[in-house]
């Protein structure tokens, strides 16, 4: 998978933006020497990857996210540590950015440093979300989150997914909907998203696309031991 | 999209718009505010208002406004914010409006925090404002009895002209979930008793709850008592999964009820008959069918997120004839499934087999 030293995770509000970062944050551990992940999301405190810090440390992944303590008091406060990540070269940083443009547009703040690294900014989209299935709606709100992130989208991340009802058929008409708003933007699905290894394409199978494989995460209660 | 995946506060009020709701009052406060936000973006697309009041007690005047006029209207907030709005409520109830009034609750008491908790038991069931009044308080179980239960609310805040509350909590609210919506219904806001004009009538329609005028309070509260009696008789609804068989009973709503399903289905993997008794409506408190399930000699665990609030019904409900043991966590934790599944099993007696 390409990596930028830089990649960004923006998107509509609920489109999996977290489970995808967690998890592409642990996929380029092998090949990298540091590997940051920026929990960036100043509009929600709930199921986020902060929750992960002790276990994302094990894996070797640093996180940022708030003051230690203050994971869950809504503030939206940065933490001073960010700048370490973007400063310090032998670092791969991931942001996890908050949904909608309302989320995308604390990215302004860190213009300088995307001015001269490279990055990658993606969408991750999930079609089975409200209104998600237009393409035309995911072109505005991609304009938008460019509008104030003042950053360039250079990617699209499917993430087609109904829970645990997705199956080979929900992956596949999602798929037909986000290469569609791909397409509109004139940039390519960078990978999909994959809970089960029943569920891919031939394409999949074949390597002609990409595939993350997802561990989930961001699991309610009663889902966890 | 047939089915989509919705955040249970999203559920909750695409659920209202398909109900025909085309009113929404109401103030911010974590961890409802998804459902403002969704409102304040719906509303306009279906001819509704949205209006963001300079407070709760604003927002829930306006919905007793909405409400006297015989629209469908919703506010929601959270714990200190629904504390805010029981004067309203006790007067909405008072003068029969219907409404519905979401409480995504977090913990407390006072400020409190941001998690999740169960401990706006007693508010929403016991009264919490003043007077002799009564709610309808629905706890949906998952983001799909967000959107159907939203429904239900409404034609039965209509039905019996009362306020009628969903009490849910943080971690219900922020979930993500499969739901298939229902139709868009349309809705009559022309209600015989509503204030929308004399329209030829001699007498005016009045919207009020004062009984200051010799026994006219006394008249007040016994029609409500009655309408409350045909409440409970009838509105009653809960869940109940392998209770028949069960030596042991848990009784859970909302998320911890989630979490004892989890525990429940590992000790029926290993051959242990233990049960879900969910109730639906908290109030009316399904009283009658746990009365049954006590006299067939069931044990009863309550398991909540709070000091125990939902145990004093299953108690009132269970009357001494059966044994029944609490486990709560305190505001802000949600017990683990690992903790409900050792609590189960410490009642369970040693060594019972199926």
């Amino acid at each position: 998978m390409e990596a930028k030293r830089i990649t960004v995770l923006t998107g509509p509000f609920g489109s999996g933006k977290t489970e995808v970062a967690v998890n592409y944050a642990l996929s380029l551990k092998p090949a990298s020497t540091r590997v940051g992940l920026v929990d960036l999301d100043i509009v929600n405190p709930y199921f986020r990857s902060r929750e992960l810090t002790a276990q994302l440390a094990k894996e070797g992944i640093e996180l940022v996210a708030s003051q230690p303590g203050l994971e869950m008091a809504d503030l939206p406060a940065l933490s001073p540590r960010i700048f370490s990540f973007l400063q310090n070269p032998d670092f791969q940083v991931v942001f996890d950015v908050g949904g909608d443009p309302v989320g995308a547009r604390i990215l302004g703040r860190f213009q300088s440093y995307f001015a001269i690294n490279p990055y990658q900014l993606w969408l991750v989209i999930n079609p089975y979300r409200p209104g998600c299935d237009d393409p035309a709606h995911l072109v505005r709100l991609a304009r938008e989150v460019e509008a104030v992130s003042r950053l360039r989208i250079s990617g699209i991340v499917d993430n087609s997914n109904l829970g645990e009802l997705t199956d080979r058929r929900i992956r596949a008409e999602g798929a037909v909907l986000v290469k569609k708003a791909a397409e509109l933007l004139a940039v390519p699905v960078v990978f999909r998203t994959c809970t089960n290894p029943a569920f891919l394409t031939e394409d999949e199978r074949g390597g002609e696309e990409k595939v993350l494989f997802l561990n989930l995460y961001m699991l309610p209660p009663w889902a966890k031991g | 999209m047939e089915r989509v995946m919705m955040k249970g506060n999203e559920a909750l009020a695409e659920g209202a718009i398909r109900a025909g709701c085309r009113f929404f009052f109401g103030y911010p406060i974590t961890p409802q505010n998804e459902i403002p936000e969704y409102m304040a973006r719906r509303l306009p697309e279906v001819g509704g208002v949205f209006l963001q009041a300079e407070s709760e007690v604003s927002a829930i005047n306006m919905v007793y406004g909405a409400g006297g006029a015989g629209a469908r209207v919703l506010t929601s907030s959270s714990g200190p914010g629904i504390s805010l709005k029981l004067e309203g409520i006790s007067y909405i109830a008072g003068a029969q409006v219907p409404c519905v009034i979401v409480n995504v609750a977090r913990g407390g008491p006072g400020l409190g925090g941001l998690t999740p908790s169960q401990a706006d038991y007693f508010q929403a069931t016991k009264g919490g404002g003043h007077g002799d009044y009564r709610l309808l308080v629905y706890a949906p179980g998952n983001a799909q009895e967000m959107v159907d239960l939203m429904g239900l609310a409404f034609d039965k805040a209509e039905e019996y002209r009362n306020p009628v509350m969903i009490l849910t909590d943080a971690i219900m609210g922020q979930m993500m979930e499969p739901v298939v919506l229902p139709p868009l219904r349309t809705v009559t806001a022309e209600q015989p008793w509503a204030t929308t004009g004399k329209q030829g009538r001699k007498k005016p329609n009045l919207i009020n709850s004062l009984g200051i005028v010799g026994e006219e309070l006394e008249r007040i509260n016994i029609e409500l008592q009655a309408k409350y009696d045909r409440m409970a008789a009838a509105e009653a609804r809960y869940e109940a999964d392998g209770t028949a068989e069960a030596d042991l009973i848990v009784v859970a709503y909302g998320t911890s009820s989630r979490v004892a399903r989890s525990a429940i289905a590992r000790l029926r993997q290993e051959g242990k008959k233990v049960g879900l008794f969910r109730p639906v409506t908290l109030w009316p408190f399904p009283q009658a069918v746990l009365a049954s399930l006590a006299a067939d000699g069931k044990r009863f665990l309550v398991v909540e997120m709070s000091a125990g609030q939902l145990v004093e019904d299953v108690i009132l409900a269970v009357n001494d004839r059966a044994k029944v043991s609490f486990f709560g966590k305190l505001n802000g934790t949600v017990p683990t499934v690992r903790e409900v599944y050792d609590r189960i099993r410490s009642l369970l007696p040693e060594g019972g087999e199926g």
